[in-house]
Formats: structure tokens, C-alpha cells, sequence
């Protein structure tokens, strides 16, 4: 059962347990798009990067497994700009292929 | 169809394997045979949809009678590439948008990359390789692949009868290169004539296929082993000397003796003729002369008796010392003494990113299983390097013993190398010498009488980049697309199909035989610091003397370029080397005395990556170059993740509008944004060392992208940038006219031409074709 610290608060997860696991049970929200509960990652929106200390790059909350003793940041300025990125950079790819809903009723 | 599957299997990981038969067979993938497989096996629909869109070297449309692959990797893009693949475009005058001609004779395709930089810009056809094209040789080409095919069709190749005399009646030995740079320049033809020749004198000596010398750019390169042990090397040899270097140096019976004073006159002139080649002569020292500086700074272990042995001959890898770094690790040693050894020698990853290889080996000692796996890496992607190609061609035996001590020291018994499927010779060589060892007990059950056992299986590649990343490599040899997946867990935990798996780059595998035989601390007193033993790089590019070379670590960028290399072809100046391809950087001219080591080349914004080195001039311009490399990464992302897929896309646009005159003033500092984001967020290794190529020539020829915002392009490169345009010095000869292919050039004879710059496609045909050098580009 590792124990790990998000934002400054530790807290105890399940073995296998995700980061965002560990955030949703002390109640911090991490946004996500691309995951769904009950089915594997599929890390592919990117908009729930956190930061974890000693590593050098963002990781996906929803896939990145729980270690004890990782300190987790779960936003920051910079963790801010990146999620807005990947937002931005979805929509740059979304200019009017997708019919309205309205359409479909 | 079904006899494909039989012998190939049902299972869902030979979609692959199937997909390339149907492929080999049709030369697309028809509907109607991807509905049988799923019919006839586990596939599904989906799986086969998946991994068929997957893979570049799948095709849904149906190719003509033969396919072209115009390389457009990094040496050949350098060279003119895209110059070539127009030219054949225009000369079978396919449609655009369209890849085959009407007659669905031939059809044109681009590759990443052949792996035969040396030779660039370089063509494939058919199993023919083409090299040093331009936009003028295109039609012979097309007309001497139509007279070779024709000659195929009408006789078979006639193989010379094996002569039944024991080694001890041949007199010395004819050493020929048999690589695929040498193959493409002729050492096939040369073999054939060297043969013919040996019949009609009677000589009985034995020709012997080697492995790569390194020296491609003296190809094809003969070697003469006299039986005193003296040698002789011929370079640049063509099948019409053959005759003539025999009757040189062996004696002839009869008639023959005469012809061989004749010809040995005649030969002294091709050798010493310096028409051949101004500047280094080749004269039959040429051992001891110039081809020392070529040699002079390498180490040879990986390359270990490079250009000496028969790459698949058994026998001849087990007098060279082959097999006793296994069999003593078999039979004295502990799988930890080993680790430990390999800890000693400060052994990194060759694959590029220099990974301690002994931390990787004891975290797949440590995971327990009851099954484990080794893989070795063999998707060379990087367009511009071939080191892993040459080695698997010249050293396949010397791999596949890195690689049992690797399964020894883990605890692996069956194994992969994954292949790319643009190196069949490659994987030729590999399967045969797999079946050799399997055959003489050096592979299979119980090696050496213990209870160490390895099964190796070799898996083709279907042209994906990404697959060289360890976690899609393995989706691929489990037969899915190849996309990568977050690490933890890693393979040493959880590779292939869940099993704690060792994956190692080809290089990594060839140094360790050599490690345990001489001992780590031989290896460890090669190199710098933290980067210990030797790596071998491609040279290629703008460099005199391409090659592969295998040097020690901490040699500088100017030593490779300058003493090896011969310097930059032409007399131009060395503008920067790109070091590490697709995740490299250009590290420029001013920065040569860069010492070549994995943190040092991370320093200065480039990487070691597998090893590619392609040196650019003062006519290569940066912002093209980061264009060309960042069109590689877009292409080849698996789309998985938002930064890789579309931040590498947003960053193009910005370089293409940059290339295309409609840059604007924000666009540096928006592509510098968008590649920190890239760099810092994408899940795998190619989204985040896809920026480095962009970042690292922002941060040295930020000048360049400067003027190109200004719809200037320094270098004359960017084709909606310049125009072509003749000087008063135009002596009115019309060859420029007469070459021009799209007529932009008026027939107008001894008065100066002039070019109609909305005709004009600027392939630099008629500046390359005018004597008096009278055609500007700015």
C-alpha cells in the first residue's frame, strides 16, 4: 500500500492504484477527457499531466501507477499552460467536422 | 492465399507476417484476400484494418508491374532527393496525385529512408539499387532496370560450378565486398565478372563475400590476399578489370600469360589515373597511404575484423575467436559475474538514449518469471543512419552471441530481433546464420552441454518509425500497431506479452562478445568519463568519404569530419553536422571541437541517437533541414497523444509557412512555445526529442529563420523563395533549353536564354548542366 503526496497532502492507495485515484480519494480534481472508469487508459487527450518530482517530464495522471514516496503537483502555472495547450491544440484539429448535435435529432 | 496461411500460421500476432506475404504476392493488399485471412484465422476485421493502415509499407491500391522507392532520407534529401522522385514523376508522367504510370508498369513511391547514405540520392528498384542519381540520369535508370529485367527473363543467371579442390589448392584469396552499398555499386556484377575470369585463366583462387570495410565511399572495394599474406586493395573496381587483376598478381597457364603483361600496364594506368579521382590517388598502397587517415582514429570492436570475414561462414567466426565469450560465460561464469562485468566495462545503450546496460539486465535478472524474453532492436528508423544495417549484414553471428550471453545473464530463452523490411539482406543474413548456429548447437537446447537454452525467431518490420521505441516494438512483434504505451511498468517488468523482456539496440548486442573476451576494463579504458568504449556512426551527407566508421568515445565532431571523413566534398565549407537524425540536432561548424559523448552532444542540443552523423554545407539551409526532420516525426507519430499528434503538426505548418515566403513575425517564438510543450508533455520518446531538430537550429541560425520571414532563404534552397535566372556569362549553347523539363526555357541559339520563372519548377537541371556556369540562384 504505497503511500504518496499530492499537493502537499499525503495519502494511501491500493496497490496499482493511479495517481488519479489517489487525488479523486483526498478530493483534488484532476481534469481528464480520454479516460473512462472501468476501461485502460488510453493517455491520448493529455489534459490530466501532473507533475511528479524527479522525473523530467509531465505524466498522464490517469495511467501514471502510484509509488511510495512520490510527491505529486497537480497544477501548477506550467502544468496549466500545458493542459490549455493540449485543449487548443484538440480544437485546432476540430473546425467544423463534427456535426452538431442539433443535426442528429 | 491458403497455403500462405498454412505455412504461416492462425494466430492473432502473425497479422504482420501475413499482410507482408499477401503484400510480396500482389504487391498490394486486395480486399478480397485481407477477407480470407480474417475468414481463415484468429484475426479480426478490426485488427487487420488497424495494423494494415498502420504500417507505410502496406499499400490498399493496386502498384504497377514494378515499384520505384525513391529514398528521401536525410543524405539524400541533402543531395537532391525530392529532385529525383519529381524527375520520375514527370518522366513517366504520372498525374498528380497520382503514384503510377498509365501503362501500370511502374509505380513511384517515397521511403524514410534505404540506409545506403553513402550512396544518396539513391533509388530502389525492383531489388535494384540505384545511387548518386539526379534529375538528369532518371530515364537510365528506367531504361537499364528494363534491359536488366529483359536480360533476367531470357537467361538464367548461370552460377559458376563450385570448383571441389579443398582450400589448401587456392592460391590466396579475392576478398569483395558484399554489403548493400557495395552491392548497389556494382560488387555483384564484379563478382560475376571476377568468376568468368577466373574460368578463362585457370586461376585457382578463392573469391570470398565479405562484410562491410566501412570505406563505401570507395566502393566496390576488392581486396587480394596473396598466399605470402601480402595484400592488395583495389578500389572503385569495375567488372572490366577484373580480368586484368588477376592475371596481375596470379600466375596464368598458356595463353593467359601474355594477356597478363598487357593488362598489368593497362591496370597501372586505372590505378594511378588521377582523372578517376584528383584528389587521393589510388595506387596499390593505398593500404598504407591514404586510407590510414580513413582507418587511422577508429577502433574496431563492434566492427571487429571488419572487410576480412565471410559475414555467414561459421568456421570462419569460430577461428576468429567466435563463440568462446558464450561458451566461457556457459560454463564458468555466474549470470551476476556477468552483469557485473558488463557493469565494470560502463557499457551504455547503443539505441541512442544511453542507458546503463547493466542497470537494464539486472532489473530483468531480478523480475521473477517462469518466462522471459530478449529482444533485439533492429528498427533502425533514423533516416540517415545505417551502422545497425551494416552490422547485422557483416557481423550477424557476432549479434546473436551478444545476445545468448544477454539471455544467459537474464534468464531469457526464446528471443526476437526485429527487423526492418527494408533491409532484406539483413534479414538474409540473420535467418541463415540462426539456422547455422541451430544447425551446430550454438543455438537451440542445452548450448554447450548446460542448461542453457535460446530459441531467436526474426520479425520483419513493416516500415513504422515509432516501432523502434521499446513498448511499440513489442506491440508490434505481438501483432498490433505499433503504439508505444507510458512506461512504468517497464519491459524488464512487463514486456512482451506481459513477461519480463530485455530489449537491446543491434549495436549493444555486438560490442559485449568483445567485452567479455578482453575484459571490461579494456572496454571501460576506451572513451570519456561517462560514455565509455566505441560507437559506430554512418557518415554521410556533404562529407568526402562516407562511411562506416567505429571510433572511440570522446573523439570531436572535426576529427570525424576532417581526418576520417576526408572533409566536405567539392571544396565547400562545413556548415553543421546533424548528429542523432529525428531526435538529434545540428550542432554548427563553430562548435566542431564538440567532444562526441552522450552527455556533451546532449549539452549542445543534439543527441547521440543511434549514431547517424550527416554533415551539411553552405548550400543547406537549417530552416529546411528542421522542416525535413519535423515532416518525418509528423508523418511517422502514431497519433496516440494530443502533444505528438497535433503539436508536431501546428509546428510544421509554422516551417512550412516559413519555407513557402509566409512567415510571420511571431512564428520563432510560437514554434519555440509549442516545442517546449511537445518536448515536456508528449507520452513516448519521439514526441519528446521530436522538437530537438527545430530548437537546436532556432538556437544556432536563428539568423536564417530570420531572413526567411522576410521571404529570404540564405542558402537557396526554399523553392517558392528563389528564382532561377542566367548571367551575361551565357554563351548561348542551348543545352539548358534542351534539358529544361517543363520547357521554361527557349530554344534560342548563341543569344543569351533567359528562364520563364512561372514555368520554372526549379530542379536545378539547367544550372547543373551549363558549361559556362552561367545560371544564378537567389
Amino acid at each position: 500500500m504505497p503511500v504518496l503526496t499530492i499537493d502537499n497532502r499525503k495519502v494511501e492507495v491500493n496497490d496499482g492504484a493511479t495517481i488519479l485515484d489517489a487525488a479523486n480519494k483526498l478530493g483534488i480534481h484532476i481534469p481528464t477527457m480520454c479516460f473512462l472508469d472501468g476501461y485502460e487508459p488510453s493517455t491520448s487527450c493529455m489534459v490530466c499531466i501532473v507533475k511528479v518530482e524527479g522525473l523530467a517530464n509531465f505524466v498522464p495522471a490517469c495511467a501514471t501507477i502510484a509509488q511510495e514516496g512520490m510527491i505529486v503537483h497537480s497544477s501548477s502555472e506550467q502544468i496549466d499552460r500545458a493542459r490549455k495547450a493540449a485543449l487548443e491544440l484538440l480544437l485546432s484539429d476540430h473546425l467544423g467536422d463534427v456535426m452538431s448535435p442539433v443535426q442528429h435529432t | 492465399m491458403d497455403k500462405a496461411i498454412e505455412r504461416i500460421g492462425t494466430g492473432p500476432e502473425k497479422v504482420l507476417e501475413l499482410l507482408q506475404a499477401i503484400q510480396g504476392h500482389y504487391s498490394y493488399l486486395p480486399a478480397e484476400a485481407l477477407e480470407r485471412v480474417c475468414k481463415l484465422t484468429d484475426i479480426s476485421p478490426a485488427s487487420i484494418v488497424g495494423v494494415s493502415t498502420f504500417y507505410d509499407q502496406f499499400r490498399h491500391r493496386p502498384a504497377g508491374r514494378h515499384i520505384i522507392h525513391v529514398c528521401v532520407g536525410t543524405a539524400c534529401h541533402v543531395k537532391g532527393g525530392e529532385r529525383v522522385y519529381d524527375a520520375f514523376l514527370r518522366h513517366l508522367r504520372i498525374p498528380n496525385g497520382e503514384d503510377t504510370d498509365s501503362q501500370r508498369l511502374f509505380t513511384v513511391e517515397k521511403i524514410a529512408c534505404l540506409g545506403c547514405c553513402t550512396l544518396a540520392p539513391a533509388v530502389q528498384v525492383g531489388q535494384v539499387t540505384y545511387g548518386h542519381l539526379t534529375a538528369e540520369t532518371v530515364p537510365n535508370v528506367i531504361s537499364d532496370y528494363l534491359r536488366y529485367e529483359e536480360a533476367r527473363a531470357t537467361h538464367k543467371h548461370k552460377k559458376r560450378k563450385q570448383q571441389k579442390a579443398g582450400a589448401e589448392n587456392f592460391k590466396g584469396e579475392i576478398r569483395l565486398g558484399m554489403g548493400s552499398c557495395c552491392v548497389a555499386r556494382g560488387s555483384g556484377k564484379l563478382r560475376e565478372a571476377l568468376e568468368e575470369a577466373l574460368d578463362q585463366t585457370g586461376v585457382q583462387v578463392a573469391i570470398k563475400r565479405v562484410g562491410c570495410v566501412g570505406m563505401c565511399y570507395q566502393t566496390p572495394l576488392l581486396e587480394l590476399v596473396l598466399p605470402d599474406n601480402r595484400t592488395f586493395l583495389y578500389a572503385r573496381v569495375q567488372p572490366e578489370d577484373a580480368k586484368a587483376i588477376i592475371t596481375r598478381h596470379f600466375k596464368v597457364r598458356g595463353i593467359g600469360r601474355k594477356i597478363s603483361d598487357s593488362t598489368s600496364m593497362l591496370l597501372d594506368r586505372i590505378l594511378t589515373d588521377e582523372k578517376r579521382e584528383p584528389v587521393t590517388r589510388y595506387s596499390i598502397n593505398v593500404r598504407d597511404e591514404q586510407v590510414a587517415d580513413f582507418l587511422g582514429k577508429q577502433v574496431h570492436i563492434a566492427t571487429e575484423h571488419g572487410g576480412r570475414i565471410d559475414p555467414i561462414d561459421l568456421d570462419e567466426y569460430l577461428s576468429k575467436d567466435g563463440f568462446q565469450a558464450i561458451q566461457k560465460c556457459v560454463t564458468e561464469l555466474e549470470p551476476d559475474e556477468i552483469i557485473s562485468q558488463i557493469e565494470r566495462s560502463g557499457l551504455r545503450g547503443r539505441g541512442g538514449a544511453g542507458y546503463p546496460t547493466h542497470l537494464k539486465w539486472s532489473a530483468v535478472r531480478r523480475s521473477k518469471s517462469g518466462k522471459k524474453y530478449i529482444v533485439c532492436n533492429g528498427d533502425e528508423g533514423d533516416p540517415g543512419a545505417f551502422m545497425d544495417r551494416m552490422l547485422m549484414e557483416s557481423y550477424p553471428y557476432r549479434i546473436i552471441e551478444g545476445i545468448a550471453i544477454a539471455a544467459y545473464a537474464v534468464g531469457a530463452d526464446e528471443g526476437f530481433l526485429y527487423i526492418r523490411a527494408e533491409y532484406p539482406l539483413a534479414v538474409d543474413r540473420i535467418s541463415r546464420a540462426i539456422e547455422n548456429c541451430k544447425k551446430r548447437g550454438f543455438l537451440g537446447d542445452n548450448i554447450f552441454q548446460s542448461a542453457f537454452s535460446l530459441n531467436l525467431k526474426i520479425v520483419p518490420g513493416a516500415g513504422a518509425f515509432v516501432c523502434g521505441e521499446e513498448t511499440a516494438l513489442m506491440a508490434s512483434i505481438e501483432g498490433r500497431r505499433g503504439m508505444p504505451r507510458l512506461r512504468p511498468p517497464y519491459p524488464a517488468r512487463s514486456g512482451l506479452w506481459g513477461k519480463p523482456t530485455l530489449i537491446n539496440n543491434v549495436e549493444t548486442y555486438c560490442v559485449v562478445p568483445w567485452i567479455i573476451r578482453n575484459g571490461p576494463e579494456k572496454f571501460a579504458s576506451l572513451g570519456t568519463g561517462h560514455s565509455k568504449g566505441t560507437k559506430v556512426f554512418a557518415l554521410a551527407g556533404k562529407i568526402a568519404h562516407g562511411g562506416l566508421i567505429e571510433v572511440p568515445m570522446g573523439i570531436t565532431i572535426r576529427q570525424i569530419i576532417e581526418d576520417i571523413g576526408g572533409g566536405i566534398a567539392g571544396g565547400l565549407k562545413l556548415k553543421a553536422v546533424q548528429i542523432g537524425g529525428p531526435s538529434g540536432g545540428c550542432v554548427p561548424e563553430r562548435l566542431a571541437h564538440t567532444s562526441v559523448d552522450f552527455e556533451t552532444l546532449k549539452g549542445v542540443g543534439a543527441m547521440m541517437g543511434s549514431g547517424g552523423m550527416v554533415a551539411l554545407d553552405e548550400t543547406d539551409c537549417m530552416v529546411d533541414i528542421a522542416r525535413y526532420f519535423l515532416r518525418f516525426t509528423q508523418n511517422q507519430s502514431c497519433g496516440k497523444c494530443t502533444f505528438c499528434r497535433i503539436g508536431t503538426r501546428r509546428m510544421l505548418d509554422i516551417l512550412d509557412r516559413l519555407c513557402t515566403g509566409q512567415g510571420k513575425n511571431t512564428d520563432i517564438e510560437e514554434l519555440e512555445q509549442l516545442a517546449e510543450i511537445v518536448q515536456n508533455s508528449s507520452l513516448c520518446g519521439l514526441g519528446k526529442t521530436a522538437p530537438n531538430p527545430v530548437l537546436s537550429t532556432i538556437k544556432y541560425f536563428r539568423d536564417e529563420y530570420e531572413a526567411h520571414i522576410n521571404k529570404r532563404c540564405p542558402a537557396a534552397k526554399c523553392k517558392e523563395l528563389i528564382t532561377y535566372s542566367v548571367t551575361d556569362d551565357c554563351i548561348g549553347c542551348t543545352l539548358c533549353a534542351q534539358h529544361c523539363p517543363v520547357e521554361a526555357i527557349a530554344m534560342v541559339p548563341y543569344q543569351k536564354h533567359e528562364i520563364d520563372s512561372e514555368k520554372c519548377i526549379r530542379c536545378g537541371t539547367c544550372k547543373n548542366i551549363c558549361p559556362a556556369d552561367a545560371v544564378k540562384v537567389e
